[in-house]
């Protein structure tokens, strides 16, 4: 390989190194278990059992079967609010609390991309 | 009629009558396309009134410009910003609409209306098919990441209900609009599939005329022009011999944003800068497919640009050379791309000449759906009326280059041959004589 195509093989390496990741933003207003594509095929919903300390993660209980999720600094946290009137928010890990139902999505390369958390 | 008359005539009347009945016939389209454009034009998904047309403009190549919102009467659902109380702020900058065809997006979040938004032009939805796929997954959008769920075309129209349909600011599913169902995604996916090319070209192609065919081995030069490495065949996707098989669509940081004077900055209106893919951005946009460049301006993400001489100069400036694209670019090949005025001429006229050639391509295609139609149904006139729109493009692509006068009276004569079709009687006549005109037009542009 000369040089000049080694550089353009790097060029195009380093095009392709990040992953289609989707409309971050508008995932915000999908409820949860709507999100095309990913809720029912790659997400999973259930509820909160128990919340792990330093922003580590947290268990869920998934049909019946207790599954951990690893928190990640990049994940996304979207609020959807049961009562009437109040919009869905950016929420905290704080909100993440043991009791809410949720919906998270592990992506393909295993970093949890969001978690919808189903607010009073 | 006495009688013994009347036992013979009535089965008599009752064949003529069961020959006269319209049977239902083949249906030469895809029932799921045309749901799916049933969709994309009539359905507003209970929100502000907006439909995927209301931007996607069958008559402006599934986009729009200034010069066709121009024409739109002051209650099109596109001006919801400006009737609508509750969209009046940080839904659409009506100035920037309607001056330069830019429309407001909040891909990095909702959280700072009045300060995180960009203002970007309407991509085409022309040849879909050839264009969105690559290796890092589906490339939806300018930035490649216009998709929520799983980032794919069929998951696209959820984000834009979200984005460009909502009553309120709110934006509360079930309130302020209603989602799409499965059924109807399935059958958006299907019709935007289905526009334009299904496959790209194979460059080489035999042009005639001295102009268009210099522009064509510029384009394919890896040492001067280099369009061809990332416009792979002038299409949207890598070439394989660079990025390896199957890269498909890629994503580059061109420098677009740093150009001076953009005319979204000239207007004096708020116009942050626009951070490509992800959030935080890294400065990325996706390829756009070049075929259909020419008569789809303004160009790039933010309409920048307004004529496609302009766009291929655009890589003789600095914008590009100090881009990261343009630096790694320039150092793969030994310099930047430098062409002069004739070249960049040229290099357009090539593109302009592609452009042409699908048109008329689109055109005939049309026509010859519609004649697979029984006579005199209703969808004949839209097709009809489509491919009339094709060969208009076709038209003024190639006279705004001065290129192939002979061709333009060609297409001028397909044109007339198309407005007569619309009217029912003689249409089948007129069709072909339309296709007979599209042909010639063909042949003097490509051998």
């Amino acid at each position: 390989m000369t040089k000049r195509r080694g550089i353009l093989a790097l060029l195009a390496s380093s095009m392709v190194s990040l992953t289609a990741a989707g409309h971050p933003a508008t995932e915000l207003y999908i409820p949860i278990g709507k999100s095309p594509g990913i809720s029912h095929v790659k997400s999973f919903i259930g509820r909160i059992e128990s919340v792990g300390a330093a922003q580590a993660g947290f268990t869920m209980m998934v049909n019946d079967s207790a599954k951990y999720v690893a928190f990640d600094v990049s994940t996304k946290i979207y609020l959807q609010y049961e009562t009437p009137g109040k919009n869905n928010a950016l929420g905290r890990y704080a909100d993440c609390q043991a009791g809410r139902n949720a919906e998270v999505y592990l992506a393909d390369d295993g970093k949890l991309r969001w978690i919808k958390v189903l607010m009073p | 009629m006495n009688k013994r008359n009347s036992r013979w005539c009535l089965p008599l009347v009752w064949a003529l009558l069961a020959s006269c009945q319209t049977t239902p016939g083949p249906m030469p389209e895809d029932q799921l396309v045309l749901k799916g454009e049933d969709i994309f034009f009539n359905e507003t998904f209970s929100g502000n009134g907006r439909t995927c047309g209301a931007c996607h403009r069958a008559e402006d190549n599934f986009s729009i410009s200034p010069a066709f919102i121009a024409s739109l009467p002051a209650g099109d659902g596109l001006f919801v910003a400006e009737t609508n109380p509750d969209l009046q702020k940080n839904f659409e900058n009506p100035v920037l609409m309607r001056k330069l065809a830019l429309i407001l997006e909040n891909q990095d979040g909702f959280d700072d209306l009045p300060d995180d938004f960009n203002m970007r032009g309407v991509p085409h939805t022309l040849a879909l098919r050839t264009s969105i796929n690559s290796r890092a997954g589906p490339q939806t959008g300018w930035g490649g990441d216009g998709a929520p769920g799983d980032g794919s075309l069929r998951a696209f129209a959820v984000g834009a209900v979200v984005q460009h349909f909502p009553k309120t600011l709110n934006r509360v599913a079930g309130a302020d609009f209603r989602l799409p169902t499965d059924e109807e995604l399935e059958a958006l996916q299907a019709f935007q599939l289905s526009l334009g090319r299904q496959q790209d070209l194979s460059l080489p192609l035999q042009l005639r005329g001295d102009i268009p065919r210099r522009g064509q081995e510029i384009f394919l030069d890896r040492t001067l022009g280099k369009c061809n490495n990332c416009h792979f065949n002038a299409g949207a996707n890598g070439n394989p011999a660079i990025f390896g098989p199957g890269a498909g669509n890629l994503r580059f940081n061109t420098g677009v944003e740093q150009l001076p004077d953009q005319p979204a900055d000239l207007t004096g209106e708020k116009n942050p800068p626009d951070d490509g893919f992800g959030d935080p951005g890294n400065g990325e946009f996706n390829t756009p497919p070049l075929v259909e460049s020419a008569d789809t301006g303004p160009f790039f993400h933010n309409n920048s640009v307004e004529t496609i001489e302009g766009a291929v100069a655009f890589y003789n400036g600095d914008a590009f050379t100090q881009s990261p694209s343009g630096r790694l670019l320039g150092g793969a090949t030994g310099r930047a791309i430098n062409l002069d005025a004739t070249q960049v001429v040229a290099v357009a006229a090539f593109l302009r000449v592609i452009n042409a050639l699908e048109n008329l391509r689109a055109s005939a295609a049309l026509l010859q759906t519609a004649s697979a139609y029984r006579k005199g149904h209703p969808r004949q006139l839209v097709l009809i009326e489509r491919a009339g729109f094709e060969l208009q493009d076709g038209i003024e692509v190639i006279q705004g280059g001065g290129l192939h006068p002979e061709a333009v009276a060609d297409m001028l004569t397909a044109l007339a041959a198309v407005e007569k079709a619309r009217e029912r009687f003689g249409r089948k006549r007129y069709l072909r004589a339309a296709a007979t005109a599209i042909t010639a037009a063909q042949d003097r542009m490509e051998n």
